[in-house]
Parts: C-alpha cells; sequence; structure tokens
C-alpha cells in the first residue's frame, strides 16, 4: 500500500467576527479514509469547496490533519523528513505562475535533485530525459517560462515533479486552466507516464467527466466527506448517490 | 540585448551633457566675480578687468561652455581660482576616499538591509517583524549628522574602538578603514532602514506567488526557497531603490565628510562653494552627477540581468 489515508479531519478558523463569541469554523474535511495502491490513479472529485485541495495539501504533509492520520509507505507522513518527502510531488492547477520566470527551465526541472547525491551531469541528463518524456525537447533547457504556451508550462511543471522519480503524484485540477484540446493532451501524458513509470497518482478534479477519463477508481466528495467510492466502471455505469448523479448531469 | 546596452549609454552620455550645461549656466548666473577670488579684495578693477578678459570671461556663455567641455572630456577642468591648481588634481588626489567611503556605504546599506528585510518578511506578523520595523522607522527619523555624533560619542570617546575623525592616508590600509566604518555606518544605517521595509515588503509580494508554493512542494529547504527564487524575484524594485539610494549616499557624503574631517570630494566642494571657487564647483557638480547617472546605468543593466523577459526584447 503506497497511501493509506485513516479518518484525516481538518477544520479552518476564520477570523473572529464577534468579541465575545468563538470565531467561525469551516469543517473543510470531515472523516475521510482512503487507500492508493502503486501504480494506481485515483479520482477525487466533488464541487468547489468540498475539501479536495484541503485533503491533497494534507497528503502532500503541507499541513496536519487536526485528527486521523496520511500513512506514505508505512510511514506517518506528518512527521517525515524532507529527503522522505520528495517520494510525492505535486502538480497545481495554474500553469502560467507555476515556474519560477527568472530560471530557465532546465535549471527548474533539475533543481529538486540539488539535494540527492547526482553530480551536475547526472542532474542535467536527469532533467533532459524528463523534458524528453514530457514531449519537449532537451534543447528547450535553456529557454524560459514565459516562452512557453500554458500547456506546455503544465508539461515543464509535471517534468519537475517527475525529475526525483517520485512514487505518487498529487494532480490539483491540472487540466483545469487549460483549453480543452490541450486537456485531452496533457490527461494522455499523464496516463502515459503512469503506463510507463508506475508512477501513483490522486487525480483531483471537479469535472467527472475529466476524471472518469483517467481514473482506475473515484471517490466523490461533497461537504468534506466522501459519499461513494468504486472502480470507475462501475460509478460511471451506475452511480448510487443522488450527488453523483447531479456530477453526471451536470457534466 | 547589445542593441539596448548601446541605448542605454547613448542616453547615458546625453543625460551628462544636459547636467553639465545646466551646471554650468546656473553657475554663470550666480553672483561672484571669479577676477575678485584669484586677486583679493585690495586689487584694482583694472587689473580685475585684464584678467576677466584673459580668463576669456568676457566671452559668449556658449562659447564659454564649449571651450569648458572640450576641455573635460579631456579631463582639464581648468585652474581652481582659490587653490590655484587644476582641478583636475584636486579631485584626483580626494576621489580615492569618497569613492571608498561611498563604496563602503553602500554595501552595509545592501548587506543589512537585505537580511533585515527577508528575516522580518519570513517573520511576517511576528515579534521579529515588529522590530525589524521599529528599527526602520528610528533610522527614517534621525538625521545622520545627529546619529553620526551618536556613534561618535559611543565608539570613538566611550568604548575607543575607532577613531572619532581625520583620516590617516592610504599607506596604512588597516588604518585608513577603521577611520572609515564610523562614517560609512552612520551614512549606510539611514538609508538601510528605507531599503530593508522595500526588501520587506517585495519579499511579502513574491512569497504570495504560486511558484514560491510549488518550488517549496518539489521538497526545497526554505532557506533555498527565501534566497534562490523568492529574493531574486523581489529585485526589481530593491534595485531601483538601490539606484536612486547612491545619490543619497554620494551626496551624504559631503556632509559626513564635514563631521569627520575627511578630506574628500564632500569637503572640497564645501570649500569651493565658501571661496566662491566657480570652476572647481562646476566640475564637482558635473562629477557628483556622472557618479550617480553612472549609478542609475549599472541598475538599468542590472534589470536585464534580473528579468528574463526584458533581456529577450530586443
Ligand atoms: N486556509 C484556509 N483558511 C480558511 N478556510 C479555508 C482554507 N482553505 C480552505 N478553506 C475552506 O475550506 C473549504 C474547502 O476548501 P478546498 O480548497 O479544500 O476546496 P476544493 O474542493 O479544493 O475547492 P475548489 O474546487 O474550489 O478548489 C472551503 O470552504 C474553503 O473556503
Ligand atoms: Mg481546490
Amino acid at each position: 500500500m503506497l497511501l493509506s489515508i485513516e479518518n484525516v479531519h481538518r477544520r479552518y478558523a476564520l477570523p473572529r467576527t464577534h468579541l465575545f463569541r468563538a470565531p467561525p469554523v469551516i469543517p473543510a474535511v470531515q472523516g475521510i479514509s482512503l487507500t492508493l495502491d502503486r501504480g494506481e490513479i485515483l479520482g477525487i472529485v466533488g464541487e468547489s469547496g468540498s475539501g479536495k485541495s484541503t485533503l491533497a495539501r494534507m497528503v502532500m504533509g503541507f499541513e496536519r490533519p487536526d485528527r486521523g492520520r496520511v500513512w506514505l509507505n508505512g510511514q506517518d507522513s506528518a512527521t517525515l523528513p524532507r529527503a522522505a518527502r520528495r517520494q510525492t510531488q505535486m502538480v497545481f492547477q495554474d500553469p502560467y505562475d507555476s515556474l519560477d520566470p527568472r530560471r530557465s527551465i532546465g535549471w527548474s526541472v533539475a533543481e529538486p535533485l540539488l539535494a540527492t547525491s547526482m553530480t551536475t551531469t547526472e542532474r542535467h541528463a536527469r532533467a533532459a530525459d524528463r523534458l524528453a518524456r514530457v514531449g519537449l525537447s532537451p534543447a528547450d533547457m535553456a529557454r524560459y517560462p514565459h516562452e512557453f504556451s500554458g500547456g506546455q508550462r503544465q508539461r515543464i511543471a509535471i517534468a519537475r515533479a517527475i525529475a526525483p522519480d517520485p512514487a505518487l503524484l498529487v494532480a490539483d485540477e491540472p487540466v483545469a486552466a487549460l483549453d480543452v484540446s490541450v486537456q485531452a493532451q496533457v490527461l494522455n501524458l499523464l496516463m502515459d507516464l503512469n503506463r510507463t513509470m508506475g508512477l501513483a497518482m490522486l487525480f483531483i478534479s471537479h469535472d467527472l467527466a475529466v476524471v472518469a477519463s483517467i481514473a482506475d477508481r473515484i471517490a466523490v466528495m461533497q461537504h468534506g466527506r466522501i459519499v461513494e467510492t468504486g472502480p470507475t466502471a462501475q460509478i460511471v455505469a451506475a452511480p448510487e448517490h443522488p450527488y453523483t448523479q447531479a456530477l453526471f448531469a451536470a457534466a | 540585448m547589445t542593441l539596448l546596452i548601446l541605448r542605454r549609454l547613448l542616453g547615458f552620455a546625453l543625460t551628462l551633457l544636459a547636467i553639465s550645461a545646466a551646471v554650468f549656466f546656473l553657475m554663470n548666473v550666480l553672483p561672484g566675480d571669479p577676477a575678485m577670488v584669484i586677486l583679493g579684495i585690495e586689487s584694482t578693477e583694472d587689473a580685475r578687468a585684464a584678467l576677466r578678459d584673459q580668463l576669456g570671461l568676457n566671452d559668449p556663455v556658449i562659447w564659454r561652455y564649449l571651450a569648458w567641455l572640450g576641455g573635460a572630456v579631456q579631463g582639464d577642468f581648468g585652474v581652481s581660482y582659490s587653490f590655484k591648481v587644476p582641478v583636475a588634481e584636486l579631485i584626483a588626489e580626494r576621489l580615492p576616499m569618497t569613492l571608498a567611503l561611498a563604496g563602503l556605504a553602500t554595501v552595509v546599506t545592501v548587506a543589512l538591509a537585505l537580511v533585515l528585510g527577508v528575516y522580518a518578511a519570513t517573520h511576517h506578523g511576528r515579534a521579529g517583524d515588529w522590530a525589524v520595523m521599529a528599527f526602520s522607522q528610528l533610522g527614517i527619523a534621525i538625521p545622520a549628522f545627529w546619529l553620526s555624533m551618536l556613534l561618535v560619542i559611543l565608539f570613538a570617546v566611550t568604548l575607543r574602538w575607532l577613531p572619532p575623525g581625520g583620516f590617516p592616508g592610504w599607506d596604512d590600509p588597516i588604518a585608513a578603514l577603521r577611520a572609515l566604518i564610523l562614517p560609512a555606518t552612520a551614512l549606510a544605517l539611514v538609508q538601510s532602514a528605507v531599503l530593508a521595509r522595500v526588501t520587506r515588503s517585495a519579499m511579502l509580494e513574491v512569497m504570495r506567488q504560486t511558484y514560491i508554493r510549488t518550488a517549496t512542494a518539489t521538497g526545497l529547504s526554505p532557506a533555498r526557497v527565501m534566497w534562490r527564487h523568492a529574493l531574486p524575484n523581489a529585485l526589481v524594485p530593491i534595485v531601483t531603490i538601490i539606484g536612486m539610494q547612491v545619490a543619497n549616499l554620494v551626496t551624504g557624503t559631503i556632509v559626513i565628510e564635514n563631521v569627520f574631517y575627511l578630506p574628500g570630494l564632500g569637503r572640497l566642494v564645501f570649500q569651493a562653494i565658501s571661496n566662491r571657487d566657480l570652476i572647481t564647483v562646476q566640475a564637482m557638480v558635473t562629477l557628483f552627477a556622472a557618479i550617480v547617472v553612472t549609478a542609475n546605468f549599472l541598475v538599468d543593466l542590472a534589470y536585464l540581468w534580473i528579468d528574463p523577459r526584458l533581456r529577450a526584447r530586443t
């Protein structure tokens, strides 16, 4: 088992609105349990505000759950040392602003490898290989982010994420900011990486059709809870929960 | 890229030309008779008139400016009315001291401001942030000459760590450096107070950007994200302010050199003005302007280095 999420909860306290009353609290995630095997793609779908990104942040260890645990490779993610944390990488929604504008893309893709024992030549070769895998030319390494389109930048962000050979990729709305024609290309790329590198994915989207096109299994989230989960074929063929049926109607 | 640099160089030359002309014509409408300065008040009007004629002071202003400019581009700024030696010689003697003072002050300003500004930004809203902001508020409020006196009383008179003023010459570099520490600090503290604020707010702005979050997410250490991603991206406003502060530091040397009895350009300018030594003042003001314009030229070049998008756009 690569990832095991055990009954996690996360609440956010909003700024106090009244001097003598407790500040309002948003229960963003309320008791979620999930597992993910090596090489598997688990899709998380739910409307805006259902707590998907909050769940992703806890998996990445950016935030600790108030209750419950996240296990990565049998280790508690809250106490994982930084080196082990490189085993999980993340791709974000906004490709336009996710790369440092001052650094060439070769530099950015190679940077996560700095803390490893690799030599400069090895890092360079790895960066070139990863750019090639996402469909860019290693000759592009000296170019800067502003010279690329949104879809290309998302590919570069993916190349950087897979540079340290992670076992798990958390992708939070990775195609939501892209044109529909480009979306399919990036989804194909992710499936390709899943197959060739055995990369497991936690794939998050508000769009059930997108999730269904890539995931092996789907978990449907609403108000911080999982209302339905199962193999993609089953969810698509016979959605049980009314919320899932509503998502299909919307798609 | 080369084209861009050439264009900036041309602008640089034109700015200097405009400044020297403006200074020359301003000097001309100021009261004061160079012949009187040279010959003294005992001199006869005939002798003064003869000298004015000899100095070419009766020629049209534009003609005199062109003659002065022709000399200046060859390093000949004329002969000082009061010191009676070539102005170029006066400047050459004093320039190293002032450049060293302004340079040292710039280094102290930038180093102090970056450390304080980055520290405040990474401790936003916490005690360290408040402390830096309080220091900066204090630094902005205190006049440099008053700060100089405080520094002298503390470090020279009470603790006796550093000399209170004067300059031992360059033969002993250690002693020379020791003589420059207090004046450079007095110059730098005020400027670094301003620059630390700018650094802090520029850093806070950049730290909100997505690429900082994504860099952190790849597993980099927070220190690396701060110094290798956030700070370099915050540099544009910081470098802009540094460029403006170089002007303050250079003109600030006039006050500081007089407080600390340092034989630099600042003292010379002071003496030249009180002696109505217009030809020296003319050269000095043009020189100060040249230093400031050079600093701004370097800032423009720095932008090219900072932002790859500017480099491409030529
Ligand atoms: N740092 C925070 N402080 C306060 N409230 C937050 C914070 N982060 C998230 N929330 C709240 O928690 C809830 C869940 O947010 P989350 O971002 O996880 O949703 P999401 O499913 O990712 O939505 P979207 O599809 O819009 O990205 C929302 O109501 C949100 O306003
Ligand atoms: Mg989200």
